[in-house]
């Protein structure tokens, strides 16, 4: 039926004109781009009352019929502003057509293997445009897609600020960056650190969503691609120079966020412990003396006699009274700076376009010490030696220097790895004050009589004594020669070669608390005074790495009409790329930075630790001191493109990769990905005549890509290392550990993906946007997975789990309001649920499963990412223990619980990553000033939050103010879940409640992420102000917890200045 | 029309130049895509790789330590034992049914994993010399007895030959998917005597300064230590004197400065061959304390009693006397020259050869007091009395030499048998003979992964 209609409006559509008069003329003319000058190929134009278009050619000319009644022209091109022409008695017209920047979406978007207009593509891009790329300030280019692309999500539990998927999850392997998507800069996959690539010379960025967009990537592909292109010169266009600055400041980190207990609360407990006789051991210990803190020190010398109890409440008061995150907010932490220039310039003639970018940016972050200076230099030609051959060239340099002092990072010793809350960094004269570090600081002041170097630690110090750098230079250098055989035939050739070099320098003088710890412990005080072991002077570590890269691609691009109206586009090549990494690692002992020399130093023999502190052991040296790592891929590609009318677009693609993955026969290191695509533009047809609707385009696709690992192999592997110097050397034997059973059916991780979409624009372009579905089944993934023990192992990897996402990505552009005043609302909002299907192998008890989600626990019918908890059965009410279940009855028997294998004891709660978010985006805009002010949301998943371990209290002076709220006495079960403390400590039963369902929230927020206002002064000047880490507005947590930081301190609030003047 | 024949010969043009592009890149892929992609990767294909398997301080290392936490060499106070985190080691030390060390079964077995590896790649090498074959087999054949008899003293009965006992799963190769089966008792105990017999004859005599590897005299005095454990004194008695025969060395121990540390370095003159246990919570120096009673046993004159005990400052006694350097919760388990010549002085006094086990004391004793004590004229009885005294002070702390003793001593053979208590506070525990907390309970993870047969409770 809906067939038979579409038929009849389909003919009634057709047959108008012929039954319309005939009085005719021929307008004739040529499309063009406004500003640059460039034809427009394949602009719609469009008389109003006959409602005849033609669209124009290759050089933006053409003809239409005009018929008496036609007084007006419309000339639409996508991208461009919609002109209304006027018609009178010319017969020729010459159109200039503006650049519309109110439309997202751009005409072209480039895979890295081709530039796609949008119009014709059956695959699911994301464009980022320069506009709104440049609406966040950063310094690097990853963080800017937050909250700005649909589909990206970024996953902020763990520091670094880079970590995104598109569309979900595709693996199981987290290691070696297995679940990262591909970057891509221009033409080929980056290797190098991302942090180097200068936003300022980036034009826009491309997320490459579907099967049909990313699988010519081929096995690489399978975690999404991200499409990055630098800005281009371009032919015949004057001059343009501009130049950007900004300035961004931000808060000090909320210490304060974290709810460690009361400098009082603590030394409460630590009294109660000292009764207990908990410290015994460790304050009577002579061999290591390991830390104990101030107040047990001090308790002990009551204990001992040699101080009386007066003197001692006294100076517990005085110690209750502080708290050591004033110290560190004061001199620890500072309001970080970065600074931000850019340079840009380009031009082009008729024969050769160039642009080249300078760009300098200087941080100085959080931490008193820690900064980031980077310098760019970029220039690329063009040039056209004849009309048919085209070369370009291109240089990329960045040289960075990264400097850390970790005055943030203080660890009292490595089981201790919290300060104690009235620790006193400074005193009232400004003097550094010591800390306790690794050993007895009673021991480490007295010890040797005067012999020894200074054993105190004192942090503020360390902060002036860094110097720990971290310089890297990296360089691009890239090639291509384009020739046009005829028409319709192009052949490219490329070429990059990327160096990426790093230099880590960490020195240690003789001041620092390192050097003089290393020095003590090997000195020996002999009858004559001591005798250094470890040689007197500095340590100086330096680390360097090199990666190099080549790529080198052979291609051939088909654009061809046939039959009027059919077009046939079409690349083909093959590639062979290799990326080679060698790292180094040394350490000098009794450095001298002043004349570079250092004292060679015995690292075999043991040597007597001072005092017995442990046995005698080996200088440390370094571990492993090579390293080298080499990957090779070699590829044949095809991406077919087939247009019928305009309308119809059926796309085809097939990529072959093989890859040295160790050990694998040459047959099966390659597997064939293809991925097919439809679509199907309706407003094209010529029966469409609804004015209101203005698009509509139907997309389908489906296709399979891969991901690959190198790091595994299918025969038995083995890993050679250097003699080992750290803890007492046995013996100077080189060796080598078994890294990997064999495996002979290894193979790479395929991922399926099914995409539909409906593009759309309504109203004259007022309202925009997409609608995708998708289905994404990612098989054969290599998963960890218990092993019997007796075989050696513990765990095995194994192609064995399937993982599918089920996915939703919403799009929606509206123009709100129009002229004068402007508002424009941009809306994302994406669904992914991720679904383990398969998962061959059940752990030994369910209870493994238990976790924060941080880590993926894969088990069937489950998300990979999950909560799950012990389930709950409330405080026993005669002493506070934390009860659960254990076969589905009530239990305490903790050791049992924790290795329970009854689902019944247990809890889940969800996914541990957001299953849908989205953000809304309002642009408000009133002639040069407008405002932008973007509202993001995260929903359907959970968190745990913190509570007291009363273990980790005791052992590793992690406090939480939940301790105050515990269970004390009968009746508490009623008010309170916190169980009460217990001694000796049951750290199961310190498991079993922080892992138990009472300590889940959920996740869901809606948060203000940043606010952008921006005045364009003139046609050159343009200033804003841009604020960002605004704050939350609503979450479902009643503690007051962010669910993106519950484990970190949150982001601080960063406000940022800047201008750009073009000339 | 046109059209489409242009298409068609300029599609078979491309096709054509791109089979010939992808076939010169294919037939060059193989090389180039054979490489390796971690450079410090390797298939074992040489001596090298195969020798530095075997030289992983892994195969020395971690060896079960359950049986050595669980004997009477040492007392842990109240308060000491309930600060411990470590819940299986506070389950070990009162003698808990349920007490299980998952990491004693795992490092053993991954160590003869390791070795199957290299067994199993033996006659892909080729060697350039046999000799060089036939050290790497020796010695991969002795580790994987050291470590399955170390894994039988814990998780084994003690034998007895009349029974049908369970023994241990004997892995003979590297392949992960071979079922894990137990044999029994008695074939564990022959599998590990055939390999070491096949090992002493294979190992060369001498290893140089590398004392992690075996040599002949370490797989000799490796087959004294299991022939004595189940009873079978006169090979016992046997492969201790073909140790002996191979130039070890007793340290004077009057030489010793007692004031160090660790007055025993590591690889000292005495050790044959250099292997350690993994890590008890309990054997912390700091806790781990001597009963006053054990350390009186030792005379004023006896340079033990300096060069093994020191005194920590609440008067309680510490034990520095380990034969790997250090005091750090691990144990030397490995073979040493001192363990040889009581074993050689015990079977023997036990055959009736009391001459023979004189002479092998006079040696030893010699080298450990300032004046030895006079023990002639003594009854078989009385003489194995008093070598069993001074094995009991010689090997204190020694891995798991007297947990094996006590399991040894309790079938009443040896006319010997006693329990063994533990007091924490008013609590009293007690590990009477025979009991069958004498064996732990093998790993709840491989009785699940695997399906095999659990230990009697």
């Amino acid at each position: 039926m809906i067939r038979f209609i579409f038929f009849v409006s389909y003919m009634a559509l057709v047959s108008l004109p012929f039954l319309s008069s005939a009085q005719q003329k021929v307008i004739r003319g040529t499309v063009k781009d406004a500003v640059s000058g460039k034809v427009l190929q394949g602009s719609t134009l469009r008389l109003l009352s006959s409602g005849e278009t033609t669209k124009s050619d290759r050089q933006g000319n053409f003809e239409i019929q005009r018929r008496l009644q036609d007084s007006i022209l419309y000339v639409e091109h996508v991208g461009y502003q919609t002109k209304e022409l006027t018609l009178d008695d010319k017969s020729f017209w010459e159109v200039g057509l503006y650049l519309d920047n109110r439309i997202i979406d751009e005409v072209i978007v480039s895979t890295g293997y081709q530039q796609i207009p949008k119009e014709r593509a059956t695959g699911s891009f994301e464009v980022i445009d320069n506009g709104l790329f440049n609406r966040q300030v950063s310094t690097d280019v990853i963080s800017r897609l937050d909250g700005i692309a649909s589909a990206v999500l970024f996953d902020k539990r763990k520091p670094s600020n880079q970590l995104f998927s598109v569309r979900g999850l595709s693996t199981l392997t987290t290691s070696n960056d297995v679940d990262r998507p591909l970057i891509v800069l221009d033409n080929f996959p980056f290797e190098g650190d991302l942090n180097t690539i200068n936003p300022n010379d980036i034009e826009n960025v491309v997320v490459l969503k579907d099967a049909a967009a990313s699988s010519i990537w081929g096995a690489r592909a399978g975690n999404g691609v991200l499409v990055i292109t630098t800005k281009k010169g371009q032919y015949q266009q004057p001059v343009k120079i501009s130049f950007n600055s900004n300035l961004t400041i931000s808060e000090k980190p909320d210490l304060f966020y974290e709810q460690t207990l009361s400098a009082q609360d603590f030394i409460a407990i630590e009294r109660d412990l000292f009764e207990k006789g908990f410290y015994d051991a460790d304050i009577n210990n002579t061999r290591n003396r390991p830390v104990i803190s101030p107040v047990v020190e001090l308790l002990a010398r009551e204990r001992s006699g040699e101080i009386n109890r007066e003197t001692v409440e006294k100076q517990l008061v005085t110690w209750g009274k502080r708290d050591v995150r004033n110290d560190m907010l004061r001199h620890v932490y500072q309001n970080a700076w970065n600074r931000q220039y850019a340079l840009n310039l380009s031009a082009g003639s008729e024969r050769i376009n160039y642009t080249a970018s300078l760009g300098y940016d200087k941080n100085n972050a959080e931490v008193v010490g820690n900064s980031y200076r980077r310098l760019s230099v970029r220039n690329q030609v063009d040039f056209k030696p004849i009309d048919k051959l085209d070369i370009g060239v291109g240089i990329y340099y960045v040289n960075a220097m990264n400097e850390t002092s970790n005055g943030d990072q203080i660890r009292p010793s490595s089981t201790k790895t919290t300060l104690y809350p009235y620790a006193s960094l400074i005193d009232e004269q400004g003097r550094h004050l010591p800390i306790e570090k690794d050993i007895r600081a009673s021991y480490a002041d007295t010890a040797g009589g005067g012999q020894l170097l200074n054993w105190l630690y004192r942090p503020l110090d360390e902060i002036a004594l860094a110097d720990n750098s971290n310089r890297s230079k990296s360089l691009l250098l890239n090639m291509n020669v384009g020739y046009i055989f005829n028409d319709w035939i192009r052949g490219e050739l490329r070429y990059q070669y990327e160096s990426a070099t790093q230099h880590a320098r960490n020195h240690y003088s003789e001041e620092t608390y390192f050097t003089r710890n290393l020095i003590n412990r090997f000195t020996q005080i002999g009858p004559s005074g001591p005798i250094y072991n470890l040689p007197k002077g500095g340590v100086l570590d330096v680390g360097s790495s090199e990666m190099n890269a080549h790529s080198l691609r052979m291609q051939l691009n088909l654009d061809k009409d046939l039959f009027g109206t059919h077009r046939i586009t079409s690349i083909m090549g093959a590639e062979v790329r290799q990326k080679e990494n060698t790292l180094f690692n040394s350490r000098a002992f009794g450095y001298d930075d002043d004349v570079f020399t250092a004292t060679p130093v015995d690292l075999i023999s043991t040597f007597p630790v001072y005092g017995g502190l442990s046995g005698n052991a080996s200088l440390p040296g370094v571990a492993n001191p090579f390293a080298g790592y080499l990957d090779r891929f070699v590829s044949v590609f095809l991406n077919a493109n087939y247009g019928i009318a305009d309308r119809y677009n059926i796309s085809f693609s097939a990529r072959k990769d093989m890859s040295n993955l160790f050990g694998v026969n040459s047959n099966n290191k390659g597997r064939p990905l293809w991925s097919f695509g439809f679509s199907w533009d309706i407003t094209k047809e010529r029966f469409w005549n609804l004015q209101l609707i203005d698009m509509l385009k139907l997309r389908t696709t489906y296709g399979i890509s891969g991901n690959v690992n190198n790091a595994l192999s299918a025969n038995t592997t083995i890993q050679h290392f250097s003699p080992s110097p750290y803890l007492v050397n046995l013996t100077n034997l080189s060796y080598a550990t078994v890294i990997n059973p064999p495996n002979p059916e290894l193979r790479w991780e395929k991922i399926g993906m099914f995409n539909m979409g409906l593009d759309f624009a309504l109203l004259s372009n007022r309202i925009s946007g997409s609608i995708e579905l998708y289905r994404k089944k990612a098989s054969d993934l290599l998963s960890l997975i218990p092993a019997d023990i007796t075989t050696g192992f513990s765990t095995l990897t194994r192609n064995s789990a399937i993982l599918t996402n089920r996915g939703l990505d919403i799009s929606v552009n509206v123009r709100l309001l129009d002229k004068p005043f402007r508002w424009n609302t941009n809306f994302l909002f994406s669904v992914n649920k991720n679904i383990v299907e398969k998962y061959l192998y059940t752990p030994n008890s369910l209870a493994s499963l238990v976790g924060r989600g941080i880590n993926i626990t894969a088990k069937e019918g489950l998300p990979a990412y999950n909560v799950i908890s012990y389930r709950w059965a409330g405080l026993d009410p005669d002493n506070g223990d934390p009860r659960g279940y254990l076969n589905g009855e009530v239990s305490k028997t903790y050791s049992q619980i924790v290795r329970t294998n009854d689902w019944n004891d247990l809890v889940v709660h969800g996914s541990a990553t957001p299953e849908s978010f989205g953000s809304i985006r309002n642009t408000f805009s009133y002639k040069g000033v407008s405002m932008s002010l973007n509202v993001t949301g995260r929903f359907g998943y959970y968190f745990r939050r913190n509570s007291i371990s009363y273990g980790a209290l005791y052992n590793n002076w992690v406090s939480h103010v939940d301790y105050n709220e515990r269970w004390q006495q009968p009746g508490d079960e009623l008010r309170t879940d916190i169980p009460s403390a217990d001694y000796p400590v049951n750290n199961q039963r310190n498991t079993f409640y922080t892992s138990s369902e009472v300590l889940v929230e959920r996740g869901d927020h809606i948060r203000l992420q940043d606010v952008n206002l921006n005045y364009q002064i003139n046609n050159r000047i343009n200033v804003f102000m841009y604020a960002n880490n605004l704050g939350i507005l609503w979450a479902a947590n009643k503690h007051r917890r962010d669910p993106d930081y519950y484990n970190t301190l949150p982001r601080p609030r960063t406000y940022s200045l800047g201008f750009k003047i073009e000339l | 029309m046109k059209t489409f024949k242009f298409i068609q010969k300029g599609i078979s043009a491309i096709l054509i130049s791109c089979l010939a592009l992808s076939s010169l890149i294919l037939t060059s892929c193989e090389k180039f895509l054979g490489a390796k992609p971690d450079k410090s990767l390797a298939i074992p294909t040489s001596l090298r790789d195969v020798r530095a398997i075997l030289d992983s301080r892994t195969n020395n290392e971690g060896y079960p330590v359950s049986g050595a936490m669980a004997v009477d060499d040492y007392y842990l106070t109240p308060k000491d034992w309930a600060a411990i985190t470590d819940v299986n080691a506070r389950l070990n030390y009162i003698w808990d049914k349920d007490d299980s060390d998952e990491v004693d079964w795992r490092n053993s077995y991954r160590t003869i994993f390791n070795v199957n590896v290299v067994l199993d790649h033996l006659d892909k090498i080729t060697f350039e010399n046999p000799t060089e074959r036939r050290i790497i087999e020796g010695n991969a054949r002795f580790l994987r007895a050291f470590a399955l008899y170390h894994l039988s003293q814990v998780f084994t009965e003690p034998l007895e030959t009349d029974l049908e006992q369970d023994g241990l799963p004997v892995r003979t190769s590297a392949d992960i998917n071979l079922p894990t089966v137990r044999s029994s008792l008695k074939e564990t105990y022959d599998f590990i005597i055939d390999e070491l017999q096949l090992a002493s004859e294979l190992l060369p005599v001498d290893v140089g300064e590398y004392k992690v590897r075996p040599s002949k005299s370490a797989a000799y005095a490796m087959l004294a230590r299991v022939y004595l454990a189940i009873e079978e004194y006169g090979s016992a008695a046997k492969f201790a004197d073909l140790a002996l025969g191979q130039n070890l060395v007793l340290m004077d121990y009057a030489t010793l400065d007692s004031e160090q540390q660790n007055p025993f370095p590591l690889f000292n003159d005495e050790v044959v061959f250099h292997a350690t246990t993994a890590w008890g919570a309990t054997l912390m120096p700091t806790i781990c304390k001597i009963d006053t009673s054990l350390y009186d046993l030792y005379d004023e004159n006896d340079y033990r009693k300096a060069s093994y005990f020191e005194m920590n400052e609440d008067g309680s006694v510490a034990f520095k006397g380990h034969y790997h350097g250090q005091s750090v919760g691990t144990l030397f388990i490995g073979l040493a020259a001192d363990e040889v010549y009581l074993i050689s002085a015990e079977a023997n006094a036990r055959l009736g050869n009391l001459h023979e086990a004189e002479i092998r004391m006079d040696e030893f004793l010699v080298k450990r007091y300032a004046n030895p004590p006079n023990f002639t004229d003594l009854s078989k009885e009385e003489l194995l009395q008093f070598i069993r005294l001074e094995r009991r002070k010689q090997l204190l702390m020694r891995g798991d030499l007297r947990w094996s003793d006590l399991r040894r001593f309790n079938n009443g053979n040896n006319g010997q048998s006693f329990g063994l208590l533990r007091k924490l506070d008013s609590e009293e525990y007690r590990l009477p003979p025979k009991d069958l907390r004498y064996t732990f309970l093998i790993p709840q993870s491989v009785i699940q992964e695997s399906g095999i047969v659990q230990n009697a409770r």
